[in-house]
C-alpha cells in the first residue's frame, strides 16, 4: 500500500462544519466532569475549545505552534498546581482533559480529527469511574453515538455531506454492536481482585465495616457494590427479605457522637430460645478485616473455632485466607433473654451533656404518654414517622457538639446510623436499655444457587432494646422513615443529586398510592439495572453460568466460550450481510442470467465471451418468430446496463425486463 | 470471458497460498467487473491499532476500578469496531467497475485511466479509491449511483500499455480498517512515442534538422543531413552544425518539387531507434499543427502523405508500434 496515497487522504483538511461538530461533541463529553474534578480544569478546556472555534472565523491564523506551546505550558501548570503529578484517578483525568483541549486547538486534517475522536471515546469511560447512574449512562451512550456519527462523516472523501445516511449507518452499526457487547459483558471472564496488583482507589477501595461508628460513617460503604459475603443455604428454608438482618458487632458505648463496642471481653453463653424457623447455612466472607463473623439474627450454633459473646456476636481470630468460611444455624424467631445488672448498666450508658432541654422535653413527653417501654418504643418510631424526617444518603454534616440534638431538631436528614444513634440515645434517656447492632441488611437471593449475596452497600445499623416480655428486641428505626429499606438494597446510583428519597407513609389517597406504585416500578427497574449491570461481577457471572448449566467450567473455558460466542455473533452478522449481498449484487445481471438460462433450455447457449448483441442475433436466427420479444429483453438489458438511469426509472425498467423475460 | 491468471493457479500448497493472497475480480463479458465477497481483503489501519490499544486500556481500567459500565462501554466500542470491520468489507463487496477506453497519449506525459464505479445498492458507498501503482483517484458513490474517476499515470514506454493489476481500496466508514480488492482489465492503451525527451542542444539540433513547413531557401525542400563527402558544394554544408562540433554535414534536399513532405527513417541514421521515433513523432505533431500534408516511411510501413487527425493518429500509431509484436 502506498504511503503517499494514504497520506494525501489523511492530511486533507476537514470542513468547518465538521470541526465545529467535533468541538461541540467533545465539549459535551467533558462537561460532566465539572462536578468530579476542579471546575477550573473544565473551564480551561472550554477556553481551548472556544479558541478553536474563534480560529475558524478569524482571518490571520491564530492557532500557530507558539500559541499551542503557550497554552500547553499554562494548561499543564494549572493541572499540576491543583493535582501534582498525573497519578491516580482524578489527576489523570484532569491531565487527560487538558491534553484533549490542546489537541482540539490544532485539529485540521482527517488524521487529527480521527485521533481526537478516538480520545473522545476514551474520555467517556472516565465518567463511569465517578458514577454509574442510569442518568449518566444514557447520555454517554448518546455521545458514543455522536462520536460514531462523526467518525463516519470523516470517512467520506468528497465534499458533499451525507449527514442523514450517516446517522442511519451509525444506527445500523449500533444494532450490530449491541449483541456483541452484551455477550461479552456477561461472558468475558471477570476476575475477582485487580490485575497486576494495581489497586488504584475508586469505588471498590472500601473493605468492610469499621469497629467504630460515628453518625455518617456507613455512607461510604453504602456506595460500594463489592460483595461482602455469600450465604449458601443448605435447605430450601431461606429467610424472608425482612428477616435478613446479618449481625456483625454490637456497640454499647457512645461519647455522644461516636459508637464503639466498649465491651469487657468476658464471653458467656447467651440464653436463646428459638421458636420455630431455623436456617442452616454456610457463610463465605469475601473480605475480612476484623475478627467478627457475621451471622443471621440470631445464631443458634457456634462455628468451629469461634466464640460467642453474651450479646450474640461471633468472632474467630484471623489466621489466614482459609478461615473465611464457616457453617452455622440461625433462628429468625427467638427470645434472647441474656441479661445481667452489668449488661443493663452498659445498655444505659450515656455521656454527660448529650441531652439538651428540648431533647429532654421530647423524651419526657413521649415517655409520659406511654404505658410501658414497648409503647415508648412505638411512640419514638411514630415521632420519626410523623415529623419531617428525611432518609438521605447525603446528609448534612452535624457540626455541633450535640449531634443527636442537632439531628433531631434541625437537620432531620440522615440514614441508618443517624436514626439508630438518636433512637438509642432517646431510649437510654428514658431508662430503656438499648444497644446498637451493626452488620448488613438484605441481600439478593439467587434461587439457582440457593444463595444470598450481600454487598457492602447493604451495610446497616439498627437497635436492640431490652423489653421485659420479649428480651432483647430488634428495632430498626430506619424503617420508620423508609420501610422500603428492608425490602430493597439501597440503590445508591439512583438517588438524585441531593440524595433525598422522600417517603410519605401517612397518606393513602389514590394519587399517593399511584405515585408509590410507580415509584416501586421504577425502583424495581433500577434494582434490575443495579443487579444485572452495575453489580455484575465474578460472583454473578458464576451464578449466571450455573444457571445456564455451565457451573463447573473453569475460567479459561469461560473465556474461550465468550470469545467463540462473540466471534460467532460476528460470523452471523457477516453471513446475514453476505446473503443480502448475493441477493442485491446486481438485479440486472441476475435477470439477464435468468434469460440466458431460459434460452439455454431451448437450445441456444450463450458463449462465455459473447456480448448481448451477438447473442441477440443468434437468438433471432434460431427463433425468428420471437424476434420482437427477444429484442425487447436485450434492449432493456442493454439500456439498464449501459444507459443512464436514475433510481426510479431503474426500478421501473427492471420490472419491465422481468415481465419481458417471462413473456418469451 | 477473460480469466485472471491468478485464478488459474491450481493445486499444491504454494498454489493455494498464492491464490488466497491474489484473488482478483473477474472481468465479465460485458466489460464490467464485480467485486465478490471472497475477493475482499481487510486489515486494520494505524488508527485501528490505536483503537485496539485503547480498548485494552479501558478493559484494564474497568477491571481495576471495578466499573461495570466501563466494561459495557468497552465491549460496546469493541462491537462498533467489529461492525466497522464488516461495514468496510461491505463497502467494496458488490461494487462494479468498468475500465473505460482512453485517448492515446505520448510516453512520459501525464495521463489518466478512467474507471466508472457503479453502485447497485440503495445505500451510499463512500471513499472508494482505485489505485494504479503509486497513483490513485477516489470518489463517494451515492445510493444506486455511479461515478467516473480518473486515475493519473505516466506511461514510460511507447506501444501498448496494459495497466495490469489495479487495486480498489476503501477505509470507509471508520478508518480503523482498510479493505482492498484486486482487479485486472483487458483494456490496452496506445502510447505514442515520447515527444520531449531531448536535451536542450539536441532539441535545437532536431528542429534544425527536421524540415518545418515550406523550405526556406531555394525551391528545393530541405530534407536532412548526410555526412560530408568529397565534392559537396560549400553552400550545401551545414556550417551551424559544424560550429557545434558535429563535423561536416551536408544538407540534403528533396528532389521532388511536389507539396508533400516525407518523413524518412533513413534520414536520421545517426540516432538510436527510440530517439528516431521520438523525433519523427514530434515532426508528425508539428506538421499536423501547421496543417501540412506529410507522409511517413519507416521500415515495414509506408504511409502516403495526407493530413488530419486520423492521418496523424495513423502515423503516430505506426511509430508507437514500430518493431512491437
Amino acid at each position: 500500500m502506498s504511503r503517499k496515497i494514504i497520506n494525501a487522504l489523511e492530511l486533507e483538511p476537514m470542513g468547518r462544519g465538521l470541526v465545529i461538530s467535533v468541538v461541540i461533541m467533545l465539549s459535551l463529553a467533558v462537561l460532566p466532569h465539572a462536578q468530579n474534578i476542579r471546575p477550573e480544569i473544565v473551564l480551561l478546556f472550554f477556553a481551548f475549545a472556544s479558541w478553536r472555534i474563534l480560529d475558524l472565523f478569524v482571518k490571520p491564523d491564530i492557532a500557530n505552534r507558539w500559541v499551542l506551546y503557550v497554552f500547553a505550558a499554562i494548561g499543564f501548570s494549572i493541572a499540576a498546581w491543583y493535582y501534582g503529578p498525573p497519578v491516580g484517578r482524578t489527576p489523570g483525568i484532569a491531565f487527560l482533559i487538558i491534553m484533549l483541549g490542546l489537541k482540539l486547538i490544532e485539529i485540521k486534517t482527517r488524521r487529527d480529527i480521527r485521533v481526537v475522536l478516538i480520545l473522545g471515546y476514551f474520555t467517556l469511560i472516565t465518567h463511569f469511574l465517578f458514577n454509574a447512574k442510569i442518568t449518566t449512562v444514557l447520555p454517554m451512550m448518546g455521545l458514543v453515538f455522536g462520536f460514531t456519527w462523526l467518525m463516519i462523516q470523516m470517512g467520506h472523501v468528497g465534499s458533499k455531506p451525507h449527514r442523514l445516511s450517516d446517522i442511519r449507518l451509525a444506527g445500523k452499526m449500533f444494532v450490530q454492536a449491541i449483541p456483541f457487547a452484551i455477550i461479552l459483558f456477561f461472558l468475558f471472564p471477570r476476575l475477582a481482585g485487580s490485575v497486576w496488583g494495581l489497586q488504584v482507589g475508586g469505588p471498590s477501595g472500601i473493605s468492610g465495616l469499621s469497629d467504630r461508628m460515628s453518625m455518617g460513617s456507613i455512607s461510604e460503604l453504602i456506595e460500594s457494590s463489592e460483595t461482602a459475603f455469600l450465604a449458601n443455604f443448605k435447605t430450601n428454608a431461606v429467610p424472608r427479605k425482612d428477616e435478613r438482618y446479618w449481625r456483625g458487632e454490637v456497640f454499647w458505648q457512645t461519647d455522644g457522637r461516636e459508637w464503639k463496642a466498649g465491651r469487657n471481653t468476658n464471653p458467656a453463653a447467651p440464653r436463646l430460645q428459638s421458636r420455630g424457623r431455623t436456617f442452616e447455612y454456610e457463610m463465605d466472607l469475601r473480605s475480612r478485616t476484623k475478627d467478627w463473623l457475621f451471622a443471621l439474627d440470631m445464631p443458634t450454633s457456634v462455628p468451629d473455632g469461634a466464640r460467642i459473646q453474651d450479646d450474640y456476636t461471633l468472632s474467630r481470630p484471623k489466621t489466614g485466607n482459609s478461615d473465611n468460611r464457616y457453617t452455622l444455624t440461625s433462628s429468625s424467631d427467638y427470645i434472647a433473654s441474656t441479661v445481667s445488672p452489668e449488661i443493663l448498666t452498659r445498655a444505659l450508658q450515656l455521656p454527660d451533656g448529650v441531652s439538651t432541654p428540648r431533647l429532654t422535653n421530647l423524651v419526657n413527653d413521649l415517655r409520659s404518654s406511654s404505658w410501658n417501654d414497648k409503647e415508648y418504643v412505638d411512640s419514638v418510631m411514630q415521632h420519626f414517622n410523623k415529623n419531617n424526617f428525611v432518609y438521605t444518603l447525603k446528609p448534612p454534616l452535624l457540626t455541633s457538639d450535640k449531634p443527636v440534638d442537632e439531628f433531631m431538631f434541625e437537620s432531620q436528614r440522615g440514614f441508618c446510623g443517624h436514626y439508630a444513634s438518636s433512637f438509642i440515645t432517646m431510649m437510654r434517656m428514658a431508662n430503656v436499655p438499648a444497644r446498637m447492632v451493626i452488620g448488613y441488611l438484605g441481600g439478593e437471593y439467587n434461587p439457582h444457587a440457593n444463595q444470598i449475596v450481600v454487598r457492602q452497600s447493604d451495610a446497616h445499623a439498627w437497635a436492640e432494646v431490652w423489653l421485659q416480655d420479649s428480651g432483647w428486641t430488634r428495632v430498626d428505626p430506619t424503617t420508620a422513615i423508609a420501610p422500603d429499606r428492608i425490602e430493597n438494597p439501597i440503590d445508591y446510583s439512583s438517588s438524585a443529586n441531593d440524595g433525598i428519597v422522600r417517603f410519605d407513609l401517612g397518606s393513602d389517597n389514590l394519587i399517593a398510592n399511584l405515585l408509590r406504585e410507580s415509584r416501586w416500578l421504577i425502583d424495581s427497574a433500577q434494582l434490575k439495572w443495579q443487579q444485572w449491570f452495575i453489580n455484575f461481577d465474578s460472583e454473578k457471572q458464576r451464578q449466571l453460568l450455573t444457571g445456564l448449566g455451565l457451573g463447573n467450567l473453569n475460567l479459561s473455558t469461560v473465556a474461550s466460550l465468550g470469545g467463540l460466542l462473540a466471534i460467532g455473533t460476528l460470523v452471523v452478522i457477516a453471513f446475514v450481510l453476505f446473503s443480502a449481498e448475493r441477493k442485491a449484487i446486481d438485479p440486472v445481471q441476475s435477470l439477464y442470467y435468468r434469460f440466458c438460462r431460459k434460452m439455454a433450455k431451448k437450445g441456444v447457449h450463450k458463449n462465455p465471451s459473447e456480448g448481448p448483441r451477438d447473442y441477440l442475433n443468434r437468438l433471432i436466427e434460431t427463433f425468428p418468430e420471437q424476434a420482437t420479444k427477444i429484442r425487447a429483453v436485450i434492449g432493456l438489458y442493454v439500456n439498464l446496463r449501459y444507459g443512464k438511469n436514475d433510481a426510479g426509472s431503474t426500478r421501473q425498467k427492471l420490472r419491465q425486463l422481468s415481465s419481458a423475460i417471462n413473456a418469451v | 470471458m477473460s480469466q485472471s491468471p491468478d485464478s488459474a493457479v491450481t493445486g499444491g500448497f504454494k498454489g493455494r497460498f498464492s491464490e488466497a493472497f491474489n484473488r482478483t475480480a473477474r472481468l465479465e463479458s460485458d466489460g464490467t467487473l464485480t467485486i465478490t465477497p471472497r475477493q475482499v481483503y481487510i486489515l486494520p489501519t494505524r488508527y485501528g491499532l490505536v483503537f485496539a490499544v485503547m480498548l485494552f486500556a479501558m478493559l484494564i481500567g474497568s477491571h481495576n476500578y471495578g466499573v461495570n459500565m466501563g466494561f459495557m462501554l468497552t465491549f460496546l466500542l469493541a462491537g462498533l469496531g467489529m461492525s466497522a470491520l464488516l461495514q468496510t468489507w461491505r463497502n467494496l463487496v458488490g461494487l462494479q467497475l468498468r475500465v473505460l477506453p482512453g485517448e492515446p497519449v505520448h510516453a512520459e506525459s501525464p495521463s489518466v485511466l478512467s474507471i466508472t464505479l457503479i453502485n447497485n445498492r440503495r445505500t451510499p458507498r463512500s471513499a472508494i479509491q482505485v489505485r494504479l501503482q503509486t497513483d490513485a483517484a477516489w470518489a463517494d458513490l451515492s445510493a444506486s449511483g455511479s461515478e467516473t474517476i480518473h486515475v493519473p499515470y505516466q506511461p514510460a514506454d511507447r506501444g501498448w500499455f496494459s495497466p495490469g493489476r489495479l487495486t480498489c481500496y476503501t477505509f470507509f466508514p471508520f478508518g480503523l480498517f482498510y479493505a482492498w480488492a484486486y482487479f485486472n482489465t483487458d483494456k490496452k492503451y496506445l502510447i505514442y512515442p515520447r515527444l520531449d525527451d531531448f536535451p536542450a542542444e539536441t532539441t535545437q539540433r532536431a528542429s534544425d534538422e527536421l524540415p518545418r513547413g515550406r523550405p526556406q531557401t531555394g525551391d528545393e525542400d530541405f530534407y536532412g543531413h548526410r555526412n560530408y563527402q568529397e565534392g559537396d558544394q560549400p553552400n550545401r554544408i551545414d556550417w551551424k552544425a559544424f560550429a557545434r562540433g558535429r563535423g561536416l554535414l551536408a544538407k540534403q534536399y528533396h528532389q521532388e518539387h511536389d507539396e508533400d513532405l516525407w518523413l524518412e527513417w533513413g534520414s536520421l541514421s545517426d540516432y538510436g531507434i527510440e530517439q528516431r521515433l521520438s523525433m519523427m513523432a514530434r515532426a508528425v505533431v508539428e506538421f499536423d499543427r501547421a496543417g501540412l500534408r506529410y507522409g511517413l516511411r519507416i521500415p515495414g510501413e509506408t504511409i502516403k502523405p495526407d493530413f488530419g487527425n486520423r492521418h496523424r493518429h495513423r502515423c503516430l500509431k505506426a511509430l508507437a508500434l514500430f518493431l512491437e509484436t
